[in-house]
């Protein structure tokens, strides 16, 4: 399992456009992968469950990915967190 | 899966909630319909339309019909389908069922019904709790 971690920039925080944007982008992985906003720990690929994070900008969230394509899985995540979703 | 959706609602509810649905996932992945109610409309032509409907929409994976509260006209037209073969009913339809029912276009008629209803129930919660200030700046 590998992990990381990543300060949520966009201006809207993991609202749900983003939100959408994550579940499309990781479905297309077999690997299990999470979003953690402090104890609060979401399916990557539920996007009711991220939404439920409620993480807003300038949150840290640690994003953690478990299976034979994790280490593409979590630089397509990161990408995606980093670059804003596109947004900005 | 090529389930098809029916947003069985009164007035522009379905429509409004569907464009939300497509705003925010840029497209969708069910074939999708709307049947739109009001007050003047008469019943039993609806429940012909919305057979109409659910013949064009069902391609044999199956039709879910989505609509507002339980108990008035429109959830009482899709009550109608309810013991219909490949096609299932869920009321209380809200941005959030929409949502998670479009998060999983690979899952089959009862799969799909669950997250309907699972992702329906889930958007409703108080809110509460301290915002932080300047989250929006």
């Amino acid at each position: 399992m590998k992990e990381r971690k990543i300060i949520i920039n966009n201006k809207l925080g993991l609202h749900a456009r983003a939100a959408a944007k994550i579940v499309t982008l990781t479905n297309k992985f077999d690997s299990i992968i999470n979003i953690a906003n402090g104890e609060k720990i979401a399916d990557a690929k539920s996007i009711m469950k991220i939404l439920m994070l409620s993480a807003p900008k300038g949150t840290e969230v640690k994003i953690t990915a478990d299976g034979k394509d994790e280490l593409t899985a979590l630089d397509s995540l990161e990408e995606l967190i980093k670059g804003k979703f596109d947004e900005e | 899966m090529n389930i098809g959706i029916l947003l069985l609602t009164h007035n522009d509810i379905g429509a409004q909630l569907l464009l939300a649905a497509k705003s925010t996932y840029g497209s969708i992945p069910f074939r999708t319909e709307l049947l739109s109610i009001d007050h003047y409309d008469q019943p039993t032509d609806l429940i012909n339309l919305a057979q109409q409907y659910v013949k064009v929409l069902d391609s044999g994976d199956g039709v879910l019909i989505l609509t507002d509260m339980f108990g008035s006209t429109p959830s009482n037209i899709a009550k109608e389908f309810c013991n219909k073969k490949n096609v299932n009913v869920v009321s209380g339809i809200n941005l959030s069922m929409l949502l998670n029912i479009f998060n999983y276009p690979k899952l089959n008629l009862k799969e799909i019904t669950n997250k309907a209803v699972e992702g329906g129930k889930d958007g409703v919660i108080q809110i509460n709790y301290e915002r932080k200030k300047n989250n929006y700046k």
